[in-house]
């Protein structure tokens, strides 16, 4: 399959503040704004040319694990570069390594994409992972 | 009734120039604020608010009374060897302020959001000295005003016109025509398109760009073609600008906080600031990113000396980033229980840390549902800082602003999340008084007695 070398970044963007600010974290909405992928117009040719069908969706995978996100084309990013606004989508793949400092690896992580046809989980269901994990793991 | 000057309870940019119209207990209209504020104002009225406690029964929550909810947070916090409180970036300090004595109390770990954001620039500080001017300077002073991995138009929305662009002060009267603009940033984001200036840089390569900005200061050549992605003759041209100013300050973010290189980073910035003031007047202001993060700086800096990741399990603080800063408790799996206010962590937390989360008991005091609230055990709601109750919070330059109350919480029981954690607070004492096991603290009493 065809693998995309990047470098990933996060942030906020003012769609996904307004959405957490207003308390819609467990609605659609959230899902709509921050588990998107921002990519160069060109990046986005050159996955196209490489993908069977139409591309929509990407797996980001980093060495701390992988997610499915939606695809948006995006002139501001650099070609070679992703941008993922910050959430429990991009989270699943920032490295939690704090370099002595606190501040987990953010920005300007080493990432892969590459086009798929796996579903973007809704925000319930990346719950439901972590919830099965804390039933099988609780402290007792 | 309309009231006026209300203080925004979303950013750091803390506006304290909003409009609320109320009618009965509702908020009926914003004026004056952004697109988050609005959002956060008229929250209030939605469905998602949280209006009563509730507590894990299985895979089900059901609602219980205040009381239990309080007497089962506290009952999990003392029984726990070592407890976190995390948080607290969206509350008063006066609540901050009780939440160190329950740390104490029971020697566990207390941290907040600044740990995993501004973390690199609260080290620097301390390392190397901190620039630091209030926003007023920036209004009324600044002619030159660089955002470095800073991208105010989304995550600081009014920024720009409420303190650096496009406002008008004492030697900035032409307003926008007056002043500079430069966007130092890894890509061509919003504020870069109204920027004067845009220096599009590699990727963590900040710390080379500020290197090459201070070899040239001294007077040095550089010999190579192209730093950091950008032209020799780029890099001249930005120092050049930062020389030939009245006042300039550089507002940073996380694109250069965050980036590899972290505290390194931030303290060379730091330094270059310092010599460029042998020329012209310079500062620094970090782009904090909750209405009262530095708020929480301020108070724990006051109660324990130290600003951000403070362990009391030894007796006494104890400070050191990367060993007792959250992610990094979380990740090594140290702590066995966590109050978390008004923070959503299994959001914003690498997974995992997040998988830590899942393992142990969890409190949550939160205004509306979010993912943490789903994980935890028992959550309790909590009152809206600057909305539902007052309080003091400190802006991203650390001035301190009283917030004002517009609207009565939805409940009875409490009226500011300070309350809330003085009734945990004594609930603690109570269960180590029963149980004989009290240990010398300087709790609330003390303070109050001052």
């Amino acid at each position: 399959m065809f693998v995309m070398k990047v470098i990933l970044n996060t942030g906020s963007t003012i769609k996904q503040g307004a959405v957490i600010k207003g308390g819609k974290k467990m609605t659609d909405k959230y899902k709509e704004e921050a588990a998107v992928c921002h990519v160069n117009p060109n990046d986005f040719r050159n996955l196209l040319l490489r993908s069977d069908k139409e591309l929509k969706r990407v797996k980001v995978k980093t060495r701390c694990g992988e997610v499915v996100v939606n695809v948006k084309v995006d002139d501001r990013i650099a070609e070679g570069h992703i941008f993922i606004p910050r959430g429990p989508w991009a989270n699943r793949v920032i490295d939690a390594y704090t370099f002595d400092s606190g501040s987990p690896f953010y920005k300007g992580m080493d990432a892969e994409i590459m086009p798929t046809d796996e579903d973007v989980m809704d925000c319930r269901e990346l719950i439901m992972e972590y919830k099965e994990y804390k039933n099988k793991n609780k402290k007792k | 009734m309309i009231i006026r000057e209300v203080t925004c309870p979303v950013c750091g940019c803390a506006c304290d120039d909003i409009e609320v119209r109320v009618e009965g207990n509702r908020i009926i209209e914003v004026r004056n604020a952004c697109t988050m504020g609005t959002k956060k104002f008229l929250s209030v009225n939605s469905e998602n608010r949280l209006r009563v406690p509730f507590m894990r029964d299985g895979n089900e929550f059901i609602e219980v009374k205040w009381e239990r909810a309080i007497k089962e947070s506290a009952k999990i916090l003392y029984e726990s060897n070592y407890p976190l409180l995390y948080g607290w970036s969206e509350t008063s300090c006066e609540a901050i302020k009780v939440g160190v004595d329950i740390a104490e109390l029971l020697g566990g770990f207390i941290d907040n959001q600044s740990s995993h954001c501004h973390s690199p620039t609260i080290i620097a500080e301390q390392r190397s000295g901190f620039p630091l001017c209030t926003l007023g300077m920036a209004i009324n002073y600044a002619d030159f005003i660089i955002y470095w991995g800073s991208n105010p138009e989304e995550s600081h929305p009014r920024h720009l016109s409420h303190f650096t662009a496009y406002t008008r002060g004492i030697y900035t009267e032409g307003g926008r025509r007056d002043r500079k603009i430069a966007v130092i940033d890894v890509r061509k984001t919003k504020t870069a398109k109204l920027a004067n200036f845009f220096f599009q840089i590699k990727p963590n390569s900040d710390i080379e760009l500020i290197s090459a900005l201070r070899v040239l200061l001294r007077g040095h050549e550089l010999n190579e073609k192209e730093i950091a992605g950008l032209k020799v003759s780029d890099i001249k041209k930005l120092l050049n600008l930062m020389k030939g100013c009245n006042y300039g300050i550089v507002f940073i973010g996380l694109g250069l906080v965050s980036s590899l290189g972290k505290v390194n980073n931030v303290e060379a910035l730091f330094d270059l600031i310092k010599e460029i003031n042998n020329y012209t007047r310079f500062s620094i202001i970090p782009m904090r990113g909750h209405y009262n993060v530095a708020g929480f700086t301020q108070v724990l800096t006051w109660r324990s000396g130290y600003p951000f990741a403070v362990d009391y399990s030894r007796g006494y603080p104890y400070y050191n980033p990367g060993e007792t800063s959250v992610i990094d408790l979380l990740c090594r799996k140290e702590i066995d229980a966590m109050l978390c206010i008004a923070a959503d962590p299994v959001s914003h937390f690498p997974r995992k840390a997040v998988e830590r989360i899942a393992e142990i008991p969890l409190i949550t005091i939160d205004i509306t549902k979010t993912p943490t609230t789903y994980l935890s055990d028992i959550v309790i709601p909590g009152v809206i800082c600057g909305i539902e109750s007052t309080g003091t919070y400190y802006r991203m330059d650390n001035v301190p602003l009283t917030a004002k109350k517009i609207i009565d919480p939805p409940f009875k029981f409490v009226s500011s999340d300070e309350e809330i954690m003085q009734k945990i607070y004594y609930k603690i004492k109570r269960l180590m008084k029963d149980e004989g096991t009290e240990r010398g603290t300087e709790g609330i009493e003390k303070i109050t007695q001052t």
